[in-house]
């Protein structure tokens, strides 16, 4: 890479990387995993660097990188044996629930939906993505990305109940 | 409840800290010893499965019991541990300790329990004969323990008789019960390769790989200063040495040298875009040689993981043997038993799907065939419980 360009990366990666991994961390839920994800997928957009211009393109492509890969991740995971109960975990009894451990506790349900409803939910509520950006970084139809969004919400609902303050859109029942 | 999903997510992203990313390593390709790594390290997680957190539990109860009277000793029996329990064959010997990792002898086990406390297990009981030191690598630190499963050595990295020392390489004799230790300088770390008989293998300081007559102390140079840093030694058996001259230490074994001398061995591929772990090991033999092999999907901008193989490869023709394990599952060799059995974990999943089951196998070569031998229960395919007789701990 010639300098100029390396240069020009190099302010990419200390604006933005922070931002992508805490989308990454959001994506897989291991700290580690994510650094690693995102060095990962900051090697791959330093390769096509030239080519990606300015860092609008550059976030959207970096970001699609590290969508992809950690699906691929989670699939070899689960190749590999682990496991997800598909039981939510014990929830605060009540009178202990404050502000610090209802959101553990939804976080820890929200790490009980699969890969890819989880990926389609951090770009589309964390990064406010819209459906066909989202599906861009997912490499995958509009439609997958809403029918991935509605089952993703449906079983968080269904884990944690209806007092759970979703924005309103994601009430919506959405079919494709 | 108040949360939204969206005030969760930002407040959770914002709940962590990240290392910046590492430019110097992007800058020279590095992700693909990384991802790989990774790949193998999720993988050699489901390879050390192990039990449900309600066993883990009870069986750490059991750490403060004094050992049983130690009666069975290795035999090339299917061998595993959980807990402080080592099943060996149809017998169980509880020592006393949590088992982090271990290896047998002819004469008995050495153990490292959590504390990095090695321990010495044989008929005459279990006694601690010294502490590993952790290692670098990939980042973490593990302990590693080794031995010649035919012979009465079993070996570590630890500490010196001073704290002025450092590191020093250790050997214990099951027979005798004597230690001796040999140090090791320099700032580039000890690695402790294997041992064959009576001989030890190691990089105890940067610029040399030495083969050490334990009973005599006498050193032989396999590598100097030029290319010891990226030699590695995988595994020695009967005077055969299995050895890597680029060993990366965050990678695969992408080509491996397998003979009686490091000048005159033959090369052996993986083929194209494929690696293989370095957790490989020779018969009693050398005759032959098993490793889990990887295939990945493209060159390094490509790492999707295609296919993963228990191999066995007879080292002198060269010729792959086929093993008949279940397929559709994730197949991992373990150790030779003897110069045809090869210990085999087996571990019933599909892609897509949740193991349910694993068992220990006993696969003979050449002709491949496989017989159950430990059925593991379903609930060994979570957590980090079960220990295999590889030296290595489960996390790595």
């Amino acid at each position: 890479m010639a300098s100029q360009n390396w240069a020009t990366f190099v302010e990419f990666v200390a604006a933005r990387s922070s931002a992508l991994q805490r989308a990454a961390y959001l994506m897989v839920g291991d700290v580690g995993l994510a650094q690693d994800l995102v060095q990962e997928a900051l090697v791959k957009t330093c390769g096509a660097w030239s080519r990606l211009r300015d860092p609008g393109a550059a976030e959207a492509y970096t970001r699609k990188v590290i969508a992809t890969t950690a699906m691929g991740w989670f699939r070899r995971r689960a190749w590999s044996a682990e496991r997800s109960s598909g039981q939510p975990p014990d929830r605060p009894a009540p009178g202990h629930a404050d502000g610090v451990t209802d959101r553990a506790w939804l976080w820890q349900c929200l790490l009980q939906l699969p890969p890819r409803q989880r990926v389609a939910i951090v770009l589309r509520y964390y990064e406010d993505l819209s459906e066909a950006q989202t599906a861009e970084a997912m490499s995958c139809a509009v439609g997958t990305v809403k029918s991935q969004v509605a089952a993703g919400l449906a079983k968080l609902r269904a884990l944690v109940g209806d007092e759970l303050l979703l924005p309103p859109e994601t009430h919506e029942v959405v079919t494709s | 409840m108040t949360e939204s999903l969206k005030s969760l997510l930002v407040h959770q992203a914002a709940s962590v800290a990240f290392k910046p990313p590492d430019l110097d390593a992007i800058a020279h390709g590095n992700r693909r010893r990384v991802r790989r790594r990774r790949a193998v390290t999720v993988l050699a997680a489901a390879a050390a499965v192990a039990i449900v957190a309600s066993a883990v539990v009870a069986l750490s109860s059991l750490d403060n019991r004094r050992p049983d009277v130690v009666g069975p000793l290795p035999t090339g029996a299917v061998s595993w541990a959980m807990g402080s329990t080592i099943h060996n064959g149809p017998d169980t010997i509880e020592v006393g300790h949590t088992v982090r990792a271990y290896v047998r002898t002819t004469v008995g086990f050495v153990t490292v329990d959590e504390a990095d406390n090695v321990y010495s297990v044989t008929d005459r009981g279990v006694q601690q004969i010294g502490r590993a030191a952790a290692v670098p690598k990939d980042g973490r630190e593990f302990v590693r323990l080794f031995s010649d499963p035919r012979g009465t050595l079993a070996g570590w990295v630890g500490t010196g008789p001073s704290e002025q020392t450092g590191l020093a390489m250790l050997v214990h004799d099951q027979a005798t019960g004597q230690t001796r230790t040999f140090e090791a300088g320099g700032s580039g770390g000890a690695v402790f390769f294997a041992i064959d008989d009576r001989t030890a293998y190691w990089r105890a300081t940067p610029d040399r790989v030495v083969a050490v007559d334990v009973d005599t102390g006498d050193e032989r140079q396999l590598a100097g200063a030029d290319v010891a840093g990226n030699f590695a030694i995988l595994s020695v058996e009967n005077g055969v040495l299995a050895f890597s001259r680029n060993y990366q230490p965050f990678g695969n074994v992408t080509s491996l040298r397998v003979g009686r001398s490091i000048d005159a061995a033959r090369e052996f591929t993986f083929g194209e875009n494929a690696e293989a772990d370095d957790a490989m090991r020779l018969s009693p033999s050398g005759a032959w040689l098993s490793y889990l092999w990887f295939q990945f999907d493209g060159p390094p901008q490509h790492d999707k993981v295609l296919a993963i193989t228990a191999q066995v490869r007879d080292t002198g023709t060269g010729e792959l043997v086929s093993l008949n394990v279940p397929p559709g599952g994730l197949s991992v060799p373990i150790i030779w038993l003897d110069d045809t059995t090869l210990q085999v974990l087996a571990i019933g999943a599909v892609p897509g799907q949740v193991a349910t089951q694993a068992h220990l196998y006993a696969c003979r070569v050449p002709d491949g065939t496989c017989a159950v031998a430990v059925d593991l229960p379903a609930a060994a395919l979570d957590g980090n419980a079960l220990v295999l007789p590889t030296g290595r701990s489960v996390s790595e």
